[in-house]
């Protein structure tokens, strides 16, 4: 699993790759930190090599979409793969996650 | 316990051959030294006993000349008294003790008559005595020898070659020959001197430098002078004797060339096993004095000094052995001393204790470093029990906690004639999140299952109060989406880690066969039908419990007839990921679920189990599995 992170003047470009689960969660929490820390965050995640990602995973696109909100700022997952996103809609993050 | 060689023998062998060597080639370097200095002082030394050998004969045979040649004048004065003359070879034979016979030999006819005339003096051997007579006579006719013949021819004075007086001395004698002239020069006589030979052999012995050194005096053609020798004996001819000789001999020739040709030096030489050299130089009258050396005998002392060093050698190298090995011992013993505390210390005796070493040298900062390596070993191990303890206080609470979490889970299943119930869980190593519950009531029967995010302590603290707020809404007959409302909002509350559980939250009415649910973010239960189709329950997803609070969850619902089942289960099951990382995935389940459905809630759980299991192939299990299956009997 790798997160690549650019910043493109106010907006926030993420790259995620690989497999998200209960090896590297940890990691990807953080590898992920950063964002948390933005004043006025505008960021878009880049899912299309995320193979998989485990309810760890899940928990941490939670904790950043709770900061994200609260903050006033938006955060969107581009390009999902149908397996992954089958995750987010069962489980309802889809309801409070911007997927597009 | 030995492995080989000592150190200390190791060390002390290599001292020791180094020393030997250095001692060997010291030795052969003083030998060659010492060997060529007294080769160089034994041919000085020959060559100046030669010069004296030389010198003395040739002093003794001057004497001889001036005895004769002083008498000359007297002969010629007396020339006219033919008598007197016996008185001059009396005179010129007891003037000199060398001389033991001496004559005037007229030439034929000199005085008229007188074929022979020759007075002669002599010594008698006996008495000493000096006796006179006329020489020449039909028997001894003097003009044909060579003392005789070849001053006469030369007219000058001439040393015979010696010769064996038979009749006379009986002993080797020599002749000095001296002519006299007259005015025109004519040779009228031959005065001789006689002289016995027996005084060289006493000179030549005096002069012997070595024990077997061989002093010779020869005379021109090789003749030998002096007394008995290893060359030859007296009067014999020394290259007659090397001619017949059988004795493997080197540079002889050259050397008696050298004689004969009255040379002057010094010429090694080789016989048999006697191996030397000679020195040679001629006397005024050309013989040639002799002296040879063999190198046994010069070298003599050299070797006893040689064999003493090499014993005096030996001893030390022995002493030095003995020393070195002591020394090295007891500086190494330590070594095996701090082997031994190793092995002690090896076994798990940190206490052992080490040499004591005093001195500053490597040694002892091999005894720092082991009492630093002792004691580093010891608070590491002390350490090691500390963190061991800990570890198996923690692992042994989480075993605990474990079983707790499993003790939670309710096992008595309900079981009557209208409807069945069953339920199982599987647990990973660590204590995890999933849950399962039910509770039956007036005919209603509650259930739910759910799987919290993450694993381990914190996953199934979370569980407990998902449990605990499940078991207290279930009382309250309230409708399922307010009491899905409740608990979420009692997990939303201060979840600051963003800990969520996925839910399904069930309540079927055993007579009429009504199903109502909320989900919450749970995976869709199968649905078979007692025809065995299987579908998945038409499900809203809604959000997971502890996401966000006051969520507005929506309630579903179904009807179950009779031989339909639900069945409930957690992502451990679809997601049971083999070696080669596929999936156990939907259809597996789905195609067991059809197959068995009319197999009790029990049996079908254990078929799905074991079937899951299998998939494993012995690979430790991934997540916690579990399993909810309830549905009404025909």
């Amino acid at each position: 699993m790798t997160v690549n992170i650019e910043n493109a003047g106010s907006k926030t470009f993420v790259t995620l790759t690989g497999r998200i689960d209960t090896t590297n969660a940890a990691q990807f929490q953080a590898d992920i930190n950063p964002l948390l820390n933005a004043d006025n965050p505008d960021i878009e995640i880049d899912c299309t090599d995320m193979e998989y990602t485990s309810s760890q995973g899940l928990r941490i696109f939670l904790i950043l979409q709770k900061s994200v909100t609260m903050k006033g700022g938006s955060l969107v997952l581009k390009n999902m793969k149908p397996a992954v996103k089958e995750v987010f809609d069962i489980t309802g993050f889809s309801s409070i996650i911007r997927i597009v | 316990m030995k492995h080989g060689h000592s150190f200390s023998a190791k060390l002390t062998l290599n001292v020791l051959a180094l020393s030997s060597v250095l001692f060997l080639v010291s030795l052969g370097i003083v030998s060659y030294w010492s060997n060529s200095l007294i080769f160089e002082e034994a041919s000085k030394g020959a060559r100046n006993l030669v010069d004296k050998n030389i010198s003395e004969i040739n002093g003794i045979l001057s004497s001889i000349e001036v005895s004769v040649s002083s008498n000359a004048w007297n002969v010629k004065e007396h020339l006219s008294d033919p008598d007197f003359l016996y008185h001059v070879t009396d005179r010129i034979v007891s003037e000199n003790e060398n001389i033991i016979g001496s004559a005037i030999a007229f030439v034929s006819n000199y005085y008229e008559g007188k074929h022979f005339f020759s007075p002669y003096s002599y010594r008698e051997q006996e008495t000493g005595r000096i006796l006179s007579k006329q020489l020449g006579n039909e028997d001894y006719d003097y003009f044909y020898m060579e003392w005789f013949s070849a001053p006469f021819e030369s007219g000058k004075p001439y040393w015979g070659e010696p010769y064996f007086d038979k009749g006379g001395g009986e002993q080797l004698m020599c002749t000095y020959s001296y002519p006299l002239t007259d005015s025109q020069g004519r040779v009228f006589a031959i005065m001789t001197a006689d002289i016995a030979l027996n005084w060289i052999s006493d000179i030549q012995a005096a002069m012997k430098p070595y024990p077997n050194s061989t002093v010779v005096l020869l005379s021109s053609i090789g003749t030998i002078l002096s007394s008995k020798s290893i060359v030859g004996n007296l009067g014999e001819n020394i290259y007659s004797n090397f001619e017949n000789s059988t004795v493997r001999s080197r540079n002889v020739d050259k050397i008696l060339n050298s004689v004969l040709n009255h040379e002057k030096g010094l010429m090694q030489y080789s016989v048999g096993s006697d191996h030397g050299f000679v020195v040679f130089g001629p006397l005024s009258n050309s013989w040639v004095a002799t002296v040879s050396c063999t190198y046994s005998d010069i070298f003599a002392g050299a070797s006893r000094i040689l064999f003493l060093i090499i014993g005096i050698g030996i001893l030390g190298i022995i002493l030095l052995f003995l020393l070195c090995y002591r020394v090295i011992r007891r500086l190494t013993q330590p070594l095996s001393e701090f082997a031994n505390s190793a092995t002690e210390i090896a076994k798990g005796n940190f206490e052992s204790s080490l040499p004591e070493i005093k001195s500053n040298d490597e040694i002892g900062l091999l005894r720092d470093s082991f009492a630093n390596m002792q004691s580093s070993l010891k608070n590491y191990i002390d350490e090691l029990k500390i963190t061991t303890a800990a570890n198996e206080r923690f692992e042994s609470e989480l075993s605990i906690a474990n079983k707790i979490q499993a003790a939670m889970l309710p096992r008595d299943f309900p079981v009557s004639d209208k409807f069945d119930l069953f339920a199982c869980q599987k647990s990973s190593k660590e204590v995890g999140g999933d849950l399962y519950d039910f509770i039956v009531k007036d005919n209603v029967c509650y259930f739910a299952i759910g799987d919290v995010s993450g694993k381990g302590v914190p996953a199934s603290l979370v569980m407990a109060a998902t449990k605990a707020a499940f078991r207290f809404v279930a009382t309250l007959n309230l409708p399922l989406d307010q009491m899905i409302f409740r608990i979420n909002n009692s997990l939303s509350e201060n979840n600051e880690r963003g800990m969520f559980v996925t839910f399904f939250l069930g309540r079927l009415n055993l007579d009429t066969g009504l199903l109502e649910y909320c989900n919450a973010g749970h995976n869709p239960p199968m649905v078979t039908r007692a025809d065995g189709t299987v579908c998945k329950l038409e499900v809203i997803p809604n959000l997971a419990l502890g996401v966000w609070s006051d969520f507005p969850f929506k309630a579903q619902s179904a009807v179950l007839g009779k031989g339909d089942r639900v069945t409930l289960y957690t992502d451990g099951i679809t997601e049971a990921e083999k070696a080669d990382g596929s999936l156990y995935g939907e259809e597996r389940l789905i195609e067991l679920l059809s197959k068995n459905r009319d197999m009790t809630q029990e049996a079908l759980c254990s078929c799905i189990m074991d079937s899951v299991n299998d998939y494993f192939e012995g690979r430790p299990q991934n997540d916690d599995i579990t399993l909810l299956s309830l549905g009404l009997k025909r």
